[in-house]
């Protein structure tokens, strides 16, 4: 539940965020969630990935297919695969890759201090 | 530990980001490119048109309506206002070329094309295309209207450019990872330099100097004469001049001229660029109005050198093409008169080679005396290079370019360039003027300011007059001055004094009822002055020329169907003597039906045959091998005899050393490499249609309209058009016609036609993206939509008004 909670975190902050900030602004909202919301290593990958990385997918998806795929095919030439999905597929990686490795920051960074205070306060 | 993971994950954060973030061996910034908030997919997304905008650089507010084109018709209460929409709009649809174009003329390709476009950036500005824009804009300061002009034109350029985000910037920013600088007023003086680049910089000087060193003054005059016969000039021959000319300088005694090899010269303009223009008067023409004609063939691009615009004012109504970056209509009509340009070659760049006084180059000899230079350091920044710090040295001729430094390897070579583009002249005033004539008169007076690049003014009026005019900068220059590199030291090289525009060349409502002109001679040899250049047109003039002389009436569809007209007449003029000379009993099946393909051909190079193809292939192979002998020569750069001298050679002269061929160990004829030649032509086309390949002629020659930066899918190839070089379609591989403008100067409203190889648009990701292609290639056109009032239009598909803060 609360993965799925921090990946529509992520998701809807970026989405927010990306029309006002550059394209890796949605690195930092995945940082940023994995220090307030903290978690396990591997589920604040996840949810930065999938946070991010959704996001990216989704609204490529949807441009693309709203402006029906016309320039995807153009472009596409450039690279060295032929089909426009490919280019939604890619961007959502990147997207997804540049959430998670935003979240692996944040979470070692709050790591930091959760094993102080944990040892002091509360052990 | 913890604070190790913590710095290991931040820094492959980062990392990662940087990395996806810039710009690698010319991949762009994959993360910055692919996100779909700011990347190409933000391009392809349909941009929201507002009906109302408000600007503080407005006085009031003005009218846009956008008809089925996407041709603005702007109509606002003053110039200011006029041209401040126009900036804003041009910039809408063409920005990332403007600054592109100002990059070229500035010479800063290479900070954001890297170390490929050096050369290149050198070169201009060495020749100073940066130095003829600065001039040019201290002209215009000086005059109020001009200013306010250039001025406004780019606040609105600049409004559009403070207006867009990252997402919304041009893709081809996105692609090479660079992002748009402010706009200049500078910028906005560009086109003189640009057009001055491409049509008043062809000559060959040098290459003559060379050829005449290697082959003597006999030969060179064989392969490159001043006149070759059957010129059919712009100016129809006349009785007698209405002025009396001022004394030209003799030739000096004993001339001699450089005797030196050249290896390496600058790029110059394609020889394919051209134009072509015609008038009809009313008395020829089925309506009883003046109908005119225009189209430029330059290079063929995407985006594409014309953007069309209506502008209207109280006192002015114009629409027509202008170059995007420049404010004024280059080409095009108001409700008065219409006129149109083609290039008139004039010889307007001379070589002086120059001696210094020592390595330090702060002398040079002139007269019997030592004389002070000028330096000029240039920065030239390079994308991920140090800059190149490029010394300019200056004489009282022009900027030395050719030195140690640029092109000549030893010291010795010291070409200085005397180029007419560099002298400030008025011509922004001249077309300001014309824009606003409304009569011959008027027009003659604005033509008056004109400074260059040398154009054939062709003039249609409502009034019924016509007009072919040929104003410009012309030296006086006695025989063969010019021709070759001068002794820069020797003062009876240079030339000082200029034809006065009374004694320009004119026609103005001659017997004949037409006018036209082609790039070829611009007068026959009773004119007081020399004139010479490179290379003159010889076949659509006279194409041109015979077509209004044999159609008696003239209507509008005549007019179009001519500019589209795809009669070879070099191929009716030198094919039946060339299958004349074939030795039919050596012929094969393959060659037999050939010949009889050819023999049959009517001439005309249609797109969808396959005999031009035939004719053509025959022709380029019969070419290269009379003239392999060029080939040979490496330590010098020769050019060789145009098509139309060699068709002249080949017809007339039955015994010439050049028509051995090379490889060969016989010593071939005339006959001999005209049958030899036929052969390979036939094993050429077994060869071709064996490999798959098609001969119908468009995809042969494969007209293609590439992006500036050569991206393939941002391209249009093998475009199904007719016609070629030397052919009034002048639809060569590269080139052709770049505007098609035919205009009816109907007294009750005057009436245009008009069609360009591209959009108004230059954004590939929108749909309409090269859009007139198609019609462009088939010869059709686009009725324009124009009148002092339009606005209730049914072709009006969207408007938009601009409201003053």
């Amino acid at each position: 539940m609360k993965l799925i909670f921090r990946i529509i975190i992520i998701a809807l902050f970026t989405y927010l965020m990306s029309f006002y900030f550059p394209w890796w602004v949605g690195m930092v909202i995945a940082g940023v969630v994995s220090i307030l919301i903290y978690s396990s290593g591997i589920s604040a990958i996840i949810a930065g990935f999938l946070g991010v990385g959704s996001i990216w997918f989704g609204y490529s998806f949807f441009l693309d297919n709203s402006s029906n795929s016309f320039f995807s095919e153009k472009i596409v030439e450039l690279f060295p695969f032929n089909d426009p999905v490919m280019l939604i597929v890619l961007s959502g990686i990147i997207g997804g890759v540049s959430g998670g490795f935003g979240a692996l920051a944040g979470h070692t960074f709050k790591g930091l201090f959760v094993k102080k205070k944990s040892k002091s306060l509360y052990s | 530990m913890k604070t190790f993971r913590f710095i290991l994950a931040l820094i492959l954060s980062v990392g990662f980001a940087l990395f996806l973030n810039s710009s690698i061996d010319g991949i762009p910034p994959l993360g910055k490119f692919l996100s779909p908030f700011e990347g190409y997919l933000q391009n392809a997304q349909v941009v929201e048109n507002h009906e109302k905008l408000i600007f503080p650089g407005l006085t009031e507010s003005v009218d846009v309506y956008f008809d089925e084109l996407d041709i603005p018709h702007i109509y606002a209460q003053n110039g200011g206002d006029l041209h401040f929409v126009q900036g804003y709009l041009t910039a809408k649809d063409r920005l990332w070329q403007m600054d592109f174009y100002s990059r070229l003329i500035y010479g800063r390709l290479s900070e954001v094309l890297g170390k490929r476009a050096l050369e290149l950036d050198q070169l201009n500005r060495r020749i100073g295309l940066n130095r003829i824009t600065n001039t040019a804009y201290d002209v215009i300061k000086k005059d109020s209207e001009l200013l306010e002009v250039v001025t406004k034109y780019t606040q609105g350029v600049n409004a559009y450019i403070e207006s867009l985000s990252y997402a919304e910037l041009p893709i081809e920013f996105k692609l090479l990872n660079y992002n748009i600088d402010p706009w200049t007023v500078e910028k906005s003086c560009i086109v003189y330099a640009l057009l001055s680049s491409t049509l008043s910089r062809g000559e060959s000087d040098l290459e003559n100097t060379n050829a005449l060193s290697m082959f003597g003054k006999e030969t060179f005059d064989l392969l490159f004469p001043d006149n070759s016969g059957e010129i059919d000039p712009v100016i129809p021959s006349v009785e007698s001049w209405d002025f009396t000319p001022i004394v030209s300088p003799t030739r000096p005694q004993n001339i001699t001229f450089i005797n030196e090899s050249i290896k390496k010269i600058i790029n110059k303009p394609s020889p394919l660029v051209g134009s072509n223009n015609f008038v009809v008067s009313g008395a020829r023409s089925y309506s009883g109005n003046v109908l005119l004609a225009n189209e430029p063939d330059l290079e063929l691009t995407q985006p594409s050198i014309w953007h069309a615009a209506h502008l209207h004012t109280p006192n002015m109504n114009v629409m027509g093409v202008t170059v995007p970056g420049a404010p004024l209509i280059l080409i095009g009509f108001n409700d008065s008169i219409s006129w149109g340009v083609t290039n008139s070659p004039r010889d307007q760049v001379d070589w002086y080679k120059i001696q210094f006084r020592d390595s330090k180059r702060e002398e040079y000899f002139y007269n019997n005396q030592w004389f002070k230079t000028s330096k000029i350091l240039e920065t030239i920044e390079i994308k991920d290079e140090n800059p190149l710090i490029d010394t300019i040295v200056m004489v009282h001729y022009g900027p030395v370019v050719y030195d140690k430094n640029f092109l000549t390897e030893s010291g010795k070579k010291n070409y200085a360039m005397r180029w007419i583009a560099h002298q400030p002249n008025q011509s922004t005033k001249s077309l300001y003027e014309i824009n606003k004539a409304k009569n011959y008169k008027e027009f003659e007076s604005a033509l008056s300011f004109f400074g260059g690049p040398p154009q054939n003014f062709i003039f249609g009026s409502t009034q019924g007059d016509i007009a072919i005019n040929l104003p410009g900068k012309f030296p006086i220059k006695w025989k063969e001055q010019g021709k070759f590199l001068m002794d820069g030291s020797n003062v009876a090289m240079e030339s000082t004094d200029y034809i006065p525009f009374a004694h320009r060349l004119k026609s103005v409502n001659p017997t004949q009822g037409f006018l036209s002109s082609a790039n070829q001679h611009p007068v026959d040899l009773t004119y007081p002055y020399y004139t010479y250049a490179n290379k003159y047109e010889y076949y659509r003039n006279r194409r041109i020329n015979d077509r209004l002389t044999t159609l008696n009436i003239v209507d509008v569809n005549a007019m179009k169907k001519l500019q589209n007209d795809n009669f070879n007449y070099h191929a009716s003029e030198i094919l039946p003597f060339l299958l004349s000379q074939l030795d039919s009993s050596n012929l094969s099946i393959k060659e037999v039906e050939i010949r009889k393909h050819l023999s049959s051909w009517d001439y005309f190079s249609e797109t969808n045959i396959e005999t031009p193809t035939y004719f053509q292939l025959w022709w380029d192979i019969l070419y290269n091998e009379l003239w392999d002998e060029f080939d040979t020569i490496t330590n010098a750069t020769l050019r060789k005899p145009a098509v139309y001298q060699t068709a002249n050679i080949l017809s007339t002269i039955d015994s010439l050393s050049f028509f051995d061929i090379l490889s060969t160990r016989k010593k071939e004829s005339r006959i001999d490499l005209i049958n030899l030649t036929f052969k390979l032509t036939v094993d050429s086309i077994k060869q071709l249609s064996d490999g798959g390949n098609q001969l119908t002629w468009y995809l042969y020659k494969n007209t293609r309209i590439n992006h500036f930066l050569k991206i393939d899918p941002f391209s249009f190839k093998e475009v199904p058009v007719g016609g070629y070089s030397n052919i009034v379609n002048a639809a060569s591989q590269k080139h052709g016609p770049s505007w098609r403008m035919v205009v009816e100067l109907d007294p009750e409203g005057v009436k245009a036609w008009g069609v360009y190889p591209g959009s108004q648009t230059g954004n590939p990701a929108n749909p309409d993206y090269g859009h007139m292609i198609k019609n462009w290639a088939s010869g059709d056109y686009y009725r324009l939509l124009f009148g002092q009032d339009i606005s209730n239009s049914d072709k009006i598909k969207f408007k938009q008004k601009f409201i003053a803060e």
